[in-house]
């Protein structure tokens, strides 16, 4: 196995910069995943990794060995990385049966036909295919089709396994099983992981630690309660989390010595340290949903608000709100008989609010 | 039971009176390949045959022998290696973009838009430099060569519709660009190669104009030219021409019917 660094790396499509100046380090081991919007640059990253793209300036280096560096000349092209990759579309060739397919990096490897046999057996008992190794891939069902590809992918013990948004062509249901079976080999088989998905559920619920990018750079890498409870700016708090963090813009005033950031509905006191850190008089104020408590009656430091629409969703519900004509999101496991358009009265959890720059983007802490 | 429109009863009839005046001239050549030549001369050309025979046919086909045969080596040689070149292009070109190759392509194309009238000339000269005037060898190299773009360009097209994750996955296992061409995209051209066989097939196998002007002797010449040569001395041999023409249609009617069952085939997926 082998540890991944990323340093100042720039890769440009012509005018367009897909990642700009990115570095980051991936332990030996690690579950790493990258999420962001489409277009932020995480294929990209992931492709030159693994030496589909060249760059045009920084360095990657998996192990020991350095494999890009256009500064030194050094390109060491995909198949001498030791990385194996999981497309989104699998990439299973229609052609080979099942037990080709595995075999095909082996093969190309010139490896002894019977040494092929035993380890093509070893890993499709590993991802239970064994059944499925004369079949061809078109008798296949979509998640069988994924396994085949994991399959090809750890046969021959790469050192990095890339994965290519590998569940966005299973349904929902077969998803979620497929996270856990994916996180299970990877932690039983201590192989570094570099995971690139857009759904960030997935990302919170696989990655060891998870890099949130946007814009062909990270805005923040960090394990996955990091990303939640400490979000370094506005983009990760609202990327990271479902409903989204409530977000509300706040003038920084003060009186009688105390500081308070004016939401308009209410005045929310104001930590010293965020109000000195604040370089205007605007900020943004972020709450989680789960994070503000909602009341029949009026109650100290709260505020009312209309209720427009509850969507319940088993164990908890998430009830839209209107404080003032802006909209406010709180999710809630108490049942309170809530009907629409009835009013109700938020407080916020102590120390659970947020306070980013509205400029900057960066959080004030 | 089933009421049946009218409307529909029109569309059938409409469709038969077509296919009656499209087959026409199938139905006039064959039928006057099958009679003597008195017969010819006292019947019209649509009349079947008082007393059939296959003299016409034998005879042209003893006339016509080398030149099939000669046509047969053409149509061979130029659909394998164009097709050959054609692939190897058309995967480079739809897998590998390099800086320029989207105005080479273009280049190819414009190939095919040459018409041949304007390359007669300085064809001819180059086959006499090269000392192949008059002979078969001239046509072989030239088909060889002019079916080039067209293969590029139907391979090209049809390659683009194998996923570009199929070369990635290669390329991460370890595959270089040739064991990739072998191992995954040679296995998926089937379809490709037949589409372009039956139409380097078609092309060579038809022309006439590149034979007429390049070769000379019955040794050398491909069917088409021959059989322009069978209109007889004195008086129209028609059941000849007739009975050549067939001859000459057979094989590329065969091609169709047997090939063309297998590209409907390939395009539903089977």
């Amino acid at each position: 196995m082998a540890n991944v660094t990323v340093k100042k790396l720039t890769k440009r499509y012509g005018e367009t910069v897909a990642v700009k100046d990115l570095s980051l380090e991936i332990e030996d081991g690690e579950f790493m995943v990258l999420v962001g919007p489409s277009g932020c640059g995480k294929t990209t990253l992931l492709n030159c990794i693994a030496g589909l793209l060249r760059v045009e300036e920084g360095e990657i280096w998996i192990g020991e060995k350095l494999v890009v560096s256009p500064k030194q000349g050094v390109f060491v092209a995909p198949q001498r990385r030791e990385v194996a990759m999981v497309f989104q579309d699998y990439a299973v060739y229609p052609h080979m049966s099942v037990f080709g397919n595995i075999a095909f990096p082996l093969e190309i490897r010139k490896v002894d036909k019977k040494e092929i046999r035993k380890r093509v057996e070893e890993v499709a008992r590993l991802l239970e295919i064994e059944e499925l190794l004369n079949r061809k891939p078109r008798a296949l069902s979509g998640g069988q089709r994924q396994r085949v590809a994991i399959a090809r992918a750890l046969v021959r013990n790469p050192q990095v396994l890339l994965m290519d948004e590998p569940f966005a062509n299973l349904d929902a249901k077969l998803r979620v099983r497929a996270r856990v079976e994916v996180k299970r080999l990877q932690r039983e088989l201590g192989i570094t992981t570099v995971f690139v998905t857009h759904d960030q559920i997935e990302a919170m619920t696989m990655g060891d630690r998870i890099a949130v990018m946007n814009a062909g750079h990270i805005e923040q890498v960090g394990s996955p309660m990091t990303l939640y409870e400490a979000p370094r700016n506005l983009f990760v708090a609202g990327f990271i989390g479902t409903p989204p963090m409530n977000m509300w813009p706040a003038k920084l005033t003060d009186k009688e010595g105390k500081y308070l950031a004016d939401l308009g509905f209410f005045a929310l006191e104001l930590p010293e340290e965020v109000a000195e850190a604040s370089p205007g008089k605007e900020l943004m104020v972020g709450v989680r949903p789960e994070h503000i408590v909602i009341h029949r009656e009026p109650q100290e430091r709260s505020f009312e608000a209309k209720v427009v629409h509850i969507e319940p969703i088993g164990k908890e519900s998430n009830v839209y709100l209107e404080a003032d004509g802006k909209p406010v999101v709180v999710t809630t496991d108490s049942v309170l008989d809530l009907e629409i358009g009835q009013w109700a009265w938020l407080s916020l959890v102590e120390g659970k609010v947020h306070f980013f720059d509205p400029s900057s983007g960066e959080a004030l802490r | 039971m089933r009421r049946v429109r009218p409307t529909r009863i029109l569309v059938y009839l409409f469709l038969l009176a077509v296919s009656g005046w499209i087959l026409l001239p199938l139905w006039s050549g064959v039928v006057t390949a099958l009679k003597s030549s008195q017969e010819v001369v006292l019947s019209t050309p649509l009349t079947p045959p008082a007393r059939p025979t296959l003299e016409p046919l034998k005879e042209a086909l003893d006339y016509l022998k080398r030149p099939l045969l000669n046509s047969l080596v053409l149509v061979g040689a130029g659909t394998m290696v164009s097709c050959f070149f054609g692939s190897i292009l058309g995967y480079l070109f739809s897998k590998y973009r390099f800086r320029g190759s989207n105005l080479l392509f273009l280049l190819v194309v414009i190939c095919l838009y040459i018409p041949p009238q304007v390359q007669l000339i300085p064809m001819t000269q180059f086959v006499s430099k090269v000392g192949l005037y008059g002979k078969l060898g001239a046509l072989v190299l030239l088909y060889m060569f002019f079916g080039i773009p067209m293969c590029t360009f139907v391979f090209k097209t049809l390659y683009e519709e194998i996923p570009e994750s199929y070369i990635k996955a290669a390329q991460v296992d370890g595959a270089g660009i040739w064991t990739i061409y072998r191992r995954v995209i040679l296995p998926l051209s089937v379809i490709p190669f037949v589409i372009a066989a039956l139409l380097q097939v078609t092309i060579i196998w038809n022309d006439y104009l590149w034979g007429l002007v390049l070769t000379r002797g019955m040794d050398n010449m491909p069917v088409t030219v021959a059989l322009a040569n069978l209109k007889g001395s004195f008086v129209g041999a028609w059941n000849l021409q007739m009975a050549g023409s067939i001859w000459v249609a057979l094989p590329t009617l065969v091609i169709f019917i047997f090939l063309g069952k297998y590209i409907v085939r390939g395009y539903a997926g089977l």
